[in-house]
């Protein structure tokens, strides 16, 4: 079995303000996930719910303070090329061109510049940038940026693509066509993604499986399949898709789940 | 013209006209500046409001200009006194660049580096030349090597705070990602931390250029026999002030001629720095 895992995890921060006692605050408690690959497990919760903690923890950035990660039954000790992590900043490195930040992943694998730049162009064309390939990354725009943050990740063939709200920082419309786009490199890949959201709509149409987390301390409160990138992969129109009776009822009944907690305070 | 013609003229015109007026380029101010100046200097020596001895006409300097050029003062002509230099400077700056840059790296980097490094690049960093160049003469002798030792040791500073400083400009994304696709500590260094870090270190020379034409005449002060620094000293002690303003002038039009290099260097190689 090749999954990446996360068995009984909780992550706690300790803080000290000035020469005030040392604080603690729990971020995770508890939390228990597994992803397989091939698998498109979409996270979303309220802010405080410990959703890029969860993916800091998958991906190896942070240590979890009880529990363990594992990948394939083995610990994980630090970050690695079969965990490729795109970030909502898209985290590109400007004195590369657009083909040299997508090589990136490449160069550090040790591949020949010939063999790499012709793959990241390849790799480019995938997310539909093979004319802006040879552009600087200060000449592109924040949706083609997040692109080439994409094609970058796919470069180092992962087998956990890992998303903080990739798409978080994009227009409405840019980003219902770049959904469409995550599903067909997730297809064509045959990457695990961990897909950290906040919109409950992208989270529906993009996951094979939706998980919930609650905040303070963050934990899972729903972790359920749904079928509705399937239906878009079997031809289905995505607008059609998303106001579909099921699809309406699905987004309601998550959105109730997020803020379950809630409605005592209201 | 008609008079009603005028009237319009002159009700639509006033506010842009006075605004014209107010408005001054940058560039003529400098130029207005310095003719101003001229000016009064030819003033002052002609109507000799101060001693010849003091402030020589601007015509005896640029006498001394042309016989700086051909004959040479103190056993070198300007060429060879102005090479001297350049090449004390430029030999200092590299050294300087390859010391600093690996200790800004490991400043930023790394908390052993920076509990080594950081309080010795901070001892050194306000300490005039002219303080330690006395215990270099007695440790290094009066060659060579303790000009440019001098020299270097005033530039190594900004170039080590600037390059930490830069490095901490790639932001934890950045890095992140990076280790997201296998890179080592070494790879984030060399493939992230000193990309980024390349802005802040061209700025960091910078000022230490201008530092190093600074520290320049203490350098010279020592046993030097050619060089811009030597020869402003020489001519002072026998008040040969035209040569004196001509090794001034020589000394502000180098720095100057490299700060430009230095700034087209940096739009022509770091056009991302600033646009991210």
């Amino acid at each position: 079995m090749t999954e990446l895992r996360l068995n009984n995890v909780s992550l706690s921060y300790s803080r000290r303000d000035g020469f005030g006692p040392v604080r603690s605050t729990e971020v995770l408690r508890r939390v228990s996930l597994s992803l397989a690959p091939g698998e498109f497990v979409a996270v979303i919760g309220r802010s405080g719910s410990g959703k890029t903690s969860l993916l800091n923890l998958a991906a190896g950035f942070v240590a979890p303070s009880e529990g363990r990660v594992t990948r394939a039954g083995e610990a994980i000790t630090g970050p690695g090329a079969d965990r490729a992590v795109v970030f909502q900043d898209d985290a590109l490195y400007p004195w590369l061109s657009a083909r040299d930040n997508v090589a990136f992943p490449l160069r550090l694998a040790g591949v020949g510049r010939i063999e790499r730049r012709e793959r990241a162009g390849e790799l480019l064309g995938q997310v539909g940038l093979a004319n802006e390939a040879d552009r600087q990354i200060w000449e592109l725009s924040g949706g083609q940026r997040q692109r080439v943050g994409i094609a970058r990740a796919l470069a180092a063939r992962p087998d956990f693509l890992l998303m903080d709200e990739p798409l978080g920082a994009l227009d409405a419309m840019t980003r219902e066509r770049m959904q469409e786009l995550l599903l067909g490199v997730w297809q064509v890949s045959g990457a695990g993604v961990l897909l950290i959201t906040h919109s409950v709509e992208e989270a529906l149409f993009l996951g094979t499986r939706v998980v919930v987390l609650a905040p303070h301390p963050g934990r899972i409160v729903l972790d359920r399949r749904f079928g509705f990138s399937q239906r878009f992969a079997d031809g289905e129109a995505a607008r059609v898709l998303k106001a579909a009776p099921d699809f309406i009822a699905a987004r309601e009944e998550l959105i109730t789940a997020i803020y379950a907690d809630e409605t005592v305070a209201a | 013209m008609s008079a009603g013609e005028t009237i319009v003229d002159e009700a639509s015109k006033p506010s842009g006209a006075k605004r014209a007026a107010v408005r001054v380029s940058p560039a003529l101010a400098t130029g207005l500046t310095a003719l101003v100046l001229l000016l009064l200097w030819l003033a002052a020596s002609s109507l000799q409001w101060v001693s010849p001895v003091f402030l020589p006409h601007p015509t005896k300097v640029l006498a001394a200009v042309s016989r700086l050029l051909t004959q040479g003062y103190v056993d070198g002509t300007l060429w060879e006194h102005a090479a001297a230099s350049l090449s004390r400077v430029f030999t200092a700056l590299a050294f300087s660049v390859l010391v600093a840059v690996p200790v800004g790296l490991a400043i930023a980097t790394s908390p052993l580096g920076r509990g080594v490094l950081d309080p010795l690049i901070e001892f050194i960093r306000p300490l005039p030349p002219l303080a330690y160049l006395p215990l270099i003469i007695i440790w290094f002798g009066i060659g060579e090597p303790s000009k440019v030792l001098v020299i270097a040791l005033a530039m190594v500073a900004p170039i080590a705070i600037s390059t930490a400083a830069g490095v901490r400009t790639a932001s934890q994304n950045q890095v992140n990602a990076a280790r997201s696709f296998g890179a080592s500590r070494l790879d984030v260094l060399l493939h992230v931390q000193l990309p980024s870090a390349i802005p802040a270190i061209l700025t960091g020379i910078r000022i230490a250029l201008g530092a190093g034409w600074s520290t320049l005449v203490a350098a010279e002060l020592v046993a030097a026999s050619r060089g811009l620094g030597f020869m402003i000293q020489s001519a002072a002690q026998f008040l040969v002030t035209d040569i004196v303003i001509v090794g001034i002038f020589v000394i502000s039009a180098l720095a100057f001629a490299f700060e430009a290099l230095l700034r087209v260097v940096e739009r022509r190689f770091v056009r991302w720095s600033g646009r991210y």
